[in-house]
Order: structure tokens, then sequence, then C-alpha cells
């Protein structure tokens, strides 16, 4: 890995959108994962050269900076929370614009359970393989390759559920 | 191998948002070289220090400045050779050993009559034995009041 000034933007064109999704489990507005994110990525982009699996670690690290924000918002009052929040910021591009089946999958990824969802935006949007996403979330490689196949599994039920409306 | 699985291949086509170039200038911010930061925290330390050691060398007055008087000729009533009162250092003025005017208004002032005993004390200590000499130390504003004597 070099060193180079301009390395760490490749690092963030490479993960930046699958890092404010992945923050985006755990805090609702955007800008709110935008800051997660900056702060994950300054604490890995320090100790990348520390780390074994700085991918790993990357995502790792927004988990825990978006669960740090979340329990800091949680402890202001309830009104100052309802103020902000969104009122629909989509999680992909092109949802709002009439895309019904796009809006269908955004509707049933956000009613998955958190373990699986985190599972599935690591796999599928971060492109990391099992062994990374066990490290990143701190379980076994054989559970996050079933909470996986629960979340499409899920998913995949939702959605039928869906059509059928 | 496997087919892949369509609603991965669907999810996989879902483009998430990616960071604002907002988020990107202000990652940019924190990761930019430390060391230039730092430097100008010397720089700006090192800066202060100075000027504040030229301030002070610049406001404080020079020591020589205190009392520098020319020498006092006096001129006595008879014909021994004039007395002439050299200026010295303010410490000399208030150097209780020696027969300055700060030194008879303190005896004078005490109630124990010290003024007797300094008397003869300084007359012994100035005999011409002493080949010595005595600087007799004066400010003038400790002659003014009795200049008129001479």
């Amino acid at each position: 890995m070099t060193n180079g000034s301009e390395e760490w933007t490749k690092w963030l064109d490479r993960h930046g959108a699958a890092l404010v999704l992945l923050a985006r489990q755990w805090v609702l507005r955007r800008a709110d994962a935008e800051d997660v994110v900056q702060d994950a990525f300054v604490r890995f982009w320090r100790a990348r050269e520390r780390v074994a699996e700085p991918t790993a670690y990357l995502y790792g690290c927004v988990k825990n900076c978006a669960l740090e924000l979340r329990r800091s918002a949680s402890r202001r009052s309830a009104r100052e929370q309802s103020a902000a929040r969104p009122e629909a910021e989509a999680l992909f591009l092109g949802t709002l614009e009439a895309n019904e089946r796009c809006a269908a999958i955004e509707a049933a990824l956000v009613e998955l359970p958190e373990n699986q969802r985190e599972v599935l935006v690591m796999k599928i949007w971060g492109e990391l393989t099992f062994p990374q996403i066990a490290i990143a979330l701190e379980i076994s490689a054989d559970t996050a390759a079933s909470r996986y196949r629960y979340a499409l599994a899920k998913l995949r039920e939702k959605l039928a559920e869906e059509s059928i409306r | 191998m496997t087919e892949p699985d369509p609603l991965e291949t669907e999810l996989s086509s879902l483009r998430p948002y990616g960071p604002s170039t907002e988020l990107k200038r202000r990652i940019g911010e924190q990761l930019a070289p430390r060391r230039s930061r730092r430097l100008w925290t010397v720089v700006a330390a090192v800066g202060s220090v100075a000027a504040c050691i030229v301030a002070v060398i610049l406001l404080r007055p020079p020591a020589n400045d205190i009392v520098k008087q020319a020498p006092v000729h006096l001129e006595p009533a008879n014909d021994s050779p004039p007395i002439v009162i050299e200026s010295s250092d303010i410490a000399d003025a208030f150097d209780g050993s020696l027969p300055t005017f700060w030194t008879y208004s303190r005896a004078l002032a005490d109630p124990s009559h010290k003024l007797d005993e300094l008397l003869d004390k300084h007359s012994v200590t100035i005999q011409p034995a002493d080949q010595r000499g005595w600087q007799v130390v004066f400010l003038m504003s400790d002659l003014k009041p009795i200049a008129g004597e001479f």
C-alpha cells in the first residue's frame, strides 16, 4: 500500500457509496451517514497499515462510528429527533423516480433485521467476501454466509408479497 | 459453477448514493499532511516568543539610565581643595554601611539614638591613616536641601 496523498481517494471512490449505504442502516439522514463515513474513513486511513485486513476494518469502522452516532443521537430529546427525521431520503439513485420495483426493493431492505441487512450491504454493494464480512462484524464466516442467505430469502418473500398486492 | 441468483443480480444493479464532493473535501482536509500544520504551529509559537523577547528588550529602561549625574563640585568655605562628590550607582546610595543621606536619615529617625554611634563610626573610618579614601555617595536630590550651607 502506497502512502501517496491521492491514494485515499481511490479507496473512497471504490467503497464510498457502499459505506454511505452501510452507515444509513443505523442513521437515517444521509448527512449523518456522511459524517459517519468521514470519521470512519479517517480512522481507517490512519490505522490501515496496522491492520491485517484493511477493507474489512474500514467497514467495521463505519459500523462502529454509526453505532456511536446513533447512541449519542438517542440521548437527544424525542422532539429533536422527530424534527431531524428526514421525510424521504432514498437509499438508491433513481428510487424516487417512478421505479416501483426499485422502491419495493428498498422498502423490503429496510424491513430486514439489522444483522442480515448489514451482511447484505457488505456483500452486494461492498463486494466483500464472507471471510472479510466475518472480520468486519466479528462473527464467523459461516454465520455471515447464513445471514446473507436468510436476508435474500426474506427479500424474495417480501418482494413476492409486494407483487401480489 | 452455479447460476447467479437473479435477485442478487438485481440488487447489484441498484446504485447507492455515492459520497458527496463535500464529504471528499472534508476527508481531504483531515488527511492533509499534518506536517505543514505542525510546522505553522511551531513557526507561530517561535514568532510569538521572539516578539515577546523583542518587546521586553525595547520597553525595558536601560540599567544606567536610573541615576547618572555629573560630578558635583562644591566650593568649601576655607582654602581646602574643592570637594568633588562623584555620583554613583543608586544601590550605593542606599548602602547602610556608607555615610549617605539615607543612612543618616534612618539613624535620625531611630529613637534609640543610633545617630551618635553612626557619627562615631564614620569619623573613625574616614581617618587619613586609611589611605584608601572614601567615596562619599550622594545624589543630587540628597544635596539640594543642604547645598545652601556651602
